[in-house]
């Protein structure tokens, strides 16, 4: 069973694999007290996040407790959030998306 | 009983130093050939090639005579020698005088006046030689440990920079403020999407106010740009698992620590308080660091994930990986792996403590790794050109 770590228990939607997971492999994590279980969708490369819960597209990513993007796209338990299925809403992205404050 | 004092300098203005300098520092690229074969021939003097000084916009000029004023001053430096051509837009003389304000002995060298390039090198050996014999007459005394002042720095980050170098320099940075001393938080670009974190930790509205106020300037500067295309954050960040710019800057303002933010300061301006200390640089490792030293930090401590061999010309540079890999990859560059936090070998506290604890050793003479290996980079911010965050 790999190891995955949530940063805010309570706000998170995603956590950060600390080693490589294997498409299909079972993950188990507490989040806040319950047992969420699932399969990896796909690979997850060490260091990278995974969907804990299904998120749907427009979403805000949680991570730290705090927004770190948006998804573009519906993303299911155990898929791989990255660039590919989460924008960024600050710095360039800025002009597009409205104000610096509103996440 | 926390420990105090480290054995540093005492300088003729009453700052304190960590290093010993005689810098040879040329005010355009067109002197960098001098400065450079003066330090060949006095391998112990310190060099500080550049690209600039020379046809640059009003304030871009106006912060270069500045950031340079404040490299010489810097008391890391105990004498420097000034070479100028002698037509450049970057005036010597106003260089000079920021210096001369610490009291160090400040000389100043002009091509054009002195007969051309080996004339130059000629006297500037000279002067070299006799600056050192005074400056090796000094010695090191206890210092008390609050008037040391700390930059930090990250570079190559990945996603563990967050879990585990960030947060365990945080822990050293909290130590160091307790202990009366101040710690800087640069690199505005990697606030987005966390500046509120900070906002909520300053000490006065106004301090908050102007905090706020840079990060929506630099924001506008990215954002008008234009291109979204481009990402705001490196290839290599990317690959080491981040993936904006918000995930980025909520890793790397833990740098910082947890206490409150007492001062917002300009590129290279020097702070007035203790304590934690925001200076608006660039996410561009090597200008951000350069703007530190000209703030007067007298050493960094620079956290990686993919691994960066970076250093600067006069303050001491401790490199923290946030994962073992990247140490064992880096044997050469990285003083400290904080990776044994995600093993579960140190806790977050026991490596904020050895962070701490190597602070102190450079700061008392223990050379890094990045002097070992004479990485001396830098480079000085301009406006307009730095689009993406390192």
């Amino acid at each position: 069973m790999s190891e995955v770590l949530i940063l805010d228990q309570t706000k998170d939607n995603v956590a950060v694999a600390l080693q490589t997971i294997a498409n299909g492999e079972r993950v188990t994590v507490l989040r806040n007290g319950d047992e969420l279980s699932f399969h990896a969708l796909e690979e997850i490369p060490a260091g990278h996040k995974l969907a804990l819960v299904a998120i749907e597209k427009d979403q805000t990513i949680m991570k730290y407790g705090y927004s770190i993007g948006r998804a573009t796209q519906s993303i299911q338990a155990g898929q791989l959030v990255h660039a590919h299925n989460v924008r960024s809403i600050r710095g360039k992205e800025l002009l597009e998306e409205g104000s610096a404050h509103d996440a | 009983m926390m420990r105090n004092t480290f054995m540093g300098y005492r300088n003729a203005d009453g700052s304190a130093g960590i290093r010993n300098h005689v810098v040879v520092l040329p005010m355009v690229i067109c002197a960098n050939s001098v400065v450079q074969q003066i330090e060949k021939r006095v391998p112990e003097v310190i060099a500080i090639p550049h690209t600039h000084g020379c046809t640059l916009d009003p304030r871009s000029n106006q912060e270069m005579t500045d950031v340079l004023g404040g490299i010489g001053s810097n008391p890391n430096v105990s004498a420097i020698i000034l070479v100028a051509l002698g037509c450049e837009s970057v005036i010597m003389d106003d260089v000079a005088k920021i210096i001369a304000r610490t009291k160090k002995p400040v000389e100043t060298l002009v091509i054009q006046q002195l007969g051309g390039t080996k004339k130059t090198i000629a006297k500037g050996v000279q002067i070299a030689r006799a600056l050192l014999r005074d400056a090796n007459k000094r010695e090191r005394q206890p210092i008390p440990y609050s008037e040391l002042n700390v930059g930090t720095e990250c570079g190559g980050s990945d996603a563990y920079s967050g879990l585990s170098a960030n947060p365990a320099v945080g822990v050293a940075s909290d130590i160091h403020v307790d202990h009366g001393g101040t710690v800087i938080l640069s690199e505005i670009t990697e606030f987005l999407g966390a500046e509120m974190i900070l906002a909520d930790r300053c000490a006065s509205p106004e301090v908050r106010d102007k905090l706020l106020d840079l990060v929506a300037w630099t924001e506008q500067s990215l954002a008008s740009l234009g291109s979204s295309s481009v990402a705001d954050i490196t290839p290599g960040n990317l690959k080491g698992g981040l993936t904006t710019i918000e995930e980025k800057s909520l890793g790397c303002i833990k740098k910082g620590g947890s206490r409150a933010v007492q001062e917002v300061v300009g590129y290279g301006e020097r702070p007035t308080k203790r304590g934690l200390v925001v200076m608006d640089t660039p996410g561009h490792d090597i200008e951000s660091m350069t703007g530190m030293a000209a703030g007067g930090a007298h050493l960094i401590v620079f956290t990686t994930g993919r691994g960066t061999p970076t250093g600067t010309p006069i303050c001491p540079v401790i490199k923290v990986s946030s994962n073992t890999t990247c140490y064992l990859n880096m044997q050469d560059n990285i003083d400290l792996d904080a990776g044994l936090v995600l093993t579960k070998k140190e806790t977050l506290d026991t490596m904020g403590q050895i962070i701490h604890d190597e602070m102190i050793q450079v700061a008392s003479g223990k050379r890094t790794k990045a002097e070992l290996s004479e990485n001396r980079e830098f480079a000085l911010r301009r406006y307009g050109s730095d689009c993406i965050i390192y």
